[in-house]
């Protein structure tokens, strides 16, 4: 067992799981969505991106790129959330948590898909 | 392969997944720690407030207590932060420093600077493999010919000395071992500019090596190699290496003739610089017994030459049977008196150190001349720098292995016909040389001489084809005329015309050319431009033939076009 591959698989699915569980929920209740949830998933996905740098397969890029489109789509996230609440002061409204819901859906699809690449690499290597 | 960013993000992985935990755990800290305001009601920050302060801290900005006072635990965990974001921001940077220092990471870097090199020269270069002493005098040589060379050597010191070698144009060096395929590859092997594949190192098996991957990965390049044992010539001239030079045959080529052929050594000398000049006065007896000192090929090589062409030799080996060696052959150690005078030294004419040894040498030749003052010497030397130690110990005649092996191979770059120039002249008889090479003096005298060579053809020289098509006659003589003024000579020389199955050496300067014909020049690289105006312009050609400008008379615009 390699520990190196047991990090790199434990925070893709973190990232993944973390995703989820902000994005689980009515879309446009707020009390449904906790902010350090969203705020785990962030830092969580950046890790995972790091751990991803200075892959030179092919597949290695597949899952650096997933893991980028992820974190664009969680950062974009959060920042409607803080413009909405501090700058523009227009609160947590159904329409605005409800774009920040999808903009993580989004992140949940991408993190998704490197989760399906890591299992095709590894049963790839398994045969 | 390992580029440069790869390598660089594979580092920074650790220190980068340390700074963004240090500014989670910092965010997260200030958003669950309270703290009271003047009425003391409980607050705590946002988000935005607390990467806003782990921000300022963590860069040791530090704008103070933003957005209000601290409370006591709020203070502590500021402690904390300041700690823990800025002893992870010098883990960062100094990874990142480290990394700049590494070595691996410089030669990865290095190379890819040398191969963006490579893919931006955009004339024909020669991949030189070896830069020992043969290889360094051919890439000075190819430079100064205004010629693009690329180095690789396996040794740091080699490509450390090209470096610091003050070279006109860049010559990109890469520490690789030639023997490998891949890194020829990487020098440029299937470049489409690669003109020329050169093995000369110091190794046979090497030099083997780079043949073959030359012969295979490459058909259009041009493949020279060294090959200092008969089995490794051989096997190379067996799949069409382009030129096998053997130094210990090149060698003995050059003795013989030195002994033999006074007037041919000097053409030879002159055609190809290996700058080995004999200093012995001309009416000098050269006949008379030849000692050659030597172990190997070089000796033996050259012994059989001399003995073939009629001059009475006896060879002085280190050891052997009397069986395997010519017939009065001495052996023994050839640096000692009593040796030399079992070898009959006192009687003989010359002597020949052709040892693989420079010491060994040296102390043959100065015991040599201790005991006959009057002996002609002639010496092998293997390495450069005791050139100056040969010309105090009163050498005639120093024939350095790396300048024979460099000055051999450099005309068949420039143009693969000089060896056949070179061994028809050889069959002349000395008249003929010495005429040949009064002509060379004559026109370009002392100069540094290049080849190139040309073909008559539409697709080439369409303005002479044009003329010669049309019943005109051109002769070899005009095309060494200077195009801006024809009554001056240029400095170069038609040496040889090869039309069809004949080949005219030496041409008379009234010799009417044809289409077809594969012409010989050697000149200056000055002259050799100013040459190149017969191939392209139309009005150049008619002005040699008649002597008429026929410029002027032309429309500005078809003027432009010409030039």
């Amino acid at each position: 067992m390699n520990p190196e591959k047991v990090l790199f698989a434990f925070f893709i699915l973190l990232a993944l799981t973390l995703n989820f569980g902000f994005f689980i929920g009515e879309i446009d209740n707020p009390d449904h969505h906790n902010a350090y949830e969203l705020f785990a998933a962030i830092v969580v996905s950046l890790i995972a991106t790091v751990m991803k740098f200075g892959e030179r397969t092919h597949i290695g890029a597949v899952l650096l790129a997933s893991s980028l489109v992820a974190d664009l789509q969680l950062l974009a996230a959060a920042i409607v959330w803080g413009v909405a609440v501090h700058v523009t002061g227009t609160g947590l409204t159904p329409s605005v948590m409800a774009s920040i819901v999808s903009l993580s859906g989004g992140a949940l699809l991408a993190n998704t898909v490197s989760m399906v690449v890591v299992l095709i690499e590894t049963n790839r290597f398994r045969r | 392969m390992n580029t440069p960013l790869s390598l660089l993000f594979q580092r920074m992985r650790l220190p980068l997944v340390v700074l963004i935990s240090a500014y989670a755990i910092a965010t997260a800290g200030y958003t669950l720690i309270p703290g009271y305001d003047d009425s003391g009601e409980r607050w705590t920050m946002n988000f935005l407030d607390a990467f806003y302060v782990v921000s300022y801290t963590g860069s040791t900005i530090g704008f103070g207590e933003i957005p209000a006072e601290f409370s006591e635990a709020q203070r502590m965990w500021t402690l904390v932060c300041i700690y823990m974001t800025v002893f992870a921001w010098l883990f960062a940077i100094g990874s990142l420093v480290g990394l700049v220092r590494d070595d691996a990471f410089h030669e990865a870097l290095g190379r890819r600077r040398l191969q963006r090199t490579i893919r931006s020269i955009r004339s024909p270069f020669y991949l030189v493999c070896g830069y020992g002493g043969a290889g360094e005098m051919l890439v000075d040589n190819l430079v100064r010919s205004g010629r693009r060379v690329v180095v690789v050597d396996h040794s740091d010191r080699a490509i450390r000395d090209l470096q610091l070698r003050d070279y006109q144009v860049l010559v990109p060096g890469f520490r690789l071992d030639a023997s490998i395929p891949e890194s020829l590859l990487k020098a440029g092997l299937q470049n489409r500019w690669c003109a020329g594949l050169l093995g000369l190192t110091d190794s046979d098996e090497t030099n083997l090596k780079i043949a073959i991957a030359g012969r295979l990965l490459n058909q259009k390049v041009l493949v020279a190699a060294r090959a200092d044992s008969r089995a490794t010539a051989s096997n190379m001239a067996s799949f069409d290496t382009g030129f096998v030079i053997r130094p210990a045959k090149e060698f003995a080529r050059r003795v013989s003739l030195a002994v033999t052929r006074p007037h041919a050594y000097q053409l030879y000398e002159r055609l190809s610089e290996a700058g080995a000049r004999q200093k012995w006065e001309s009416d000098v007896r050269l006949d008379g017994t030849w000692l050659v000192c030597g172990q190997d090929d070089f000796g033996r090589l050259l012994a059989e030459r001399l003995h073939r062409e009629g001059v009475d030799t006896r060879i002085i080996a280190e050891e052997g049977d009397e069986g395997d060696w010519p017939s009065g052959s001495v052996f023994g150690p050839s640096s000692e008196g009593t040796i030399l005078e079992k070898a009959g030294v006192s009687a003989a004419t010359g002597i020949v150190a052709a040892h693989a040894s420079d010491a060994e040498n040296l102390s043959t030749i100065m015991t040599a001349l201790m005991i006959n003052p009057d002996l002609l010497v002639i010496a092998r030397e293997n390495h450069r720098h005791n050139r100056q130690l040969f010309d105090e110990a009163g050498t005639h005649l120093t024939c350095s292995v790396s300048g024979t092996v460099a000055s051999a191979v450099r005309p068949v770059l420039e143009a693969p016909t000089v060896p056949a120039f070179v061994d028809q002249a050889l069959e002349y008889d000395e008249d003929w040389n010495r005429r040949c090479l009064e002509r060379i003096r004559d026109r370009i005298g002392d100069e540094r001489l290049q080849f190139w060579s040309s073909r008559i053809s539409e697709k080439r020289t369409p303005p002479l084809a044009e003329a010669i098509d049309a019943g005109r006659t051109f002769t070899a003589g005009m095309l060494t005329l200077d195009p801006r003024n024809r009554e001056e000579k240029m400095e170069a020389l038609v040496l040889m015309i090869t039309r069809d199955e004949e080949v005219i050496t030496l041409p008379d300067e009234d010799e009417p050319l044809a289409i077809g014909d594969r012409i010989l020049f050697c000149g200056t690289p000055h002259s050799a431009e100013l040459i190149w105006a017969v191939a392209v312009d139309p009005d150049v050609v008619h002005y040699l033939r008649t002597g008429q400008t026929r410029l002027a008379n032309r429309p500005w615009w078809r003027r432009a076009v010409a030039s």
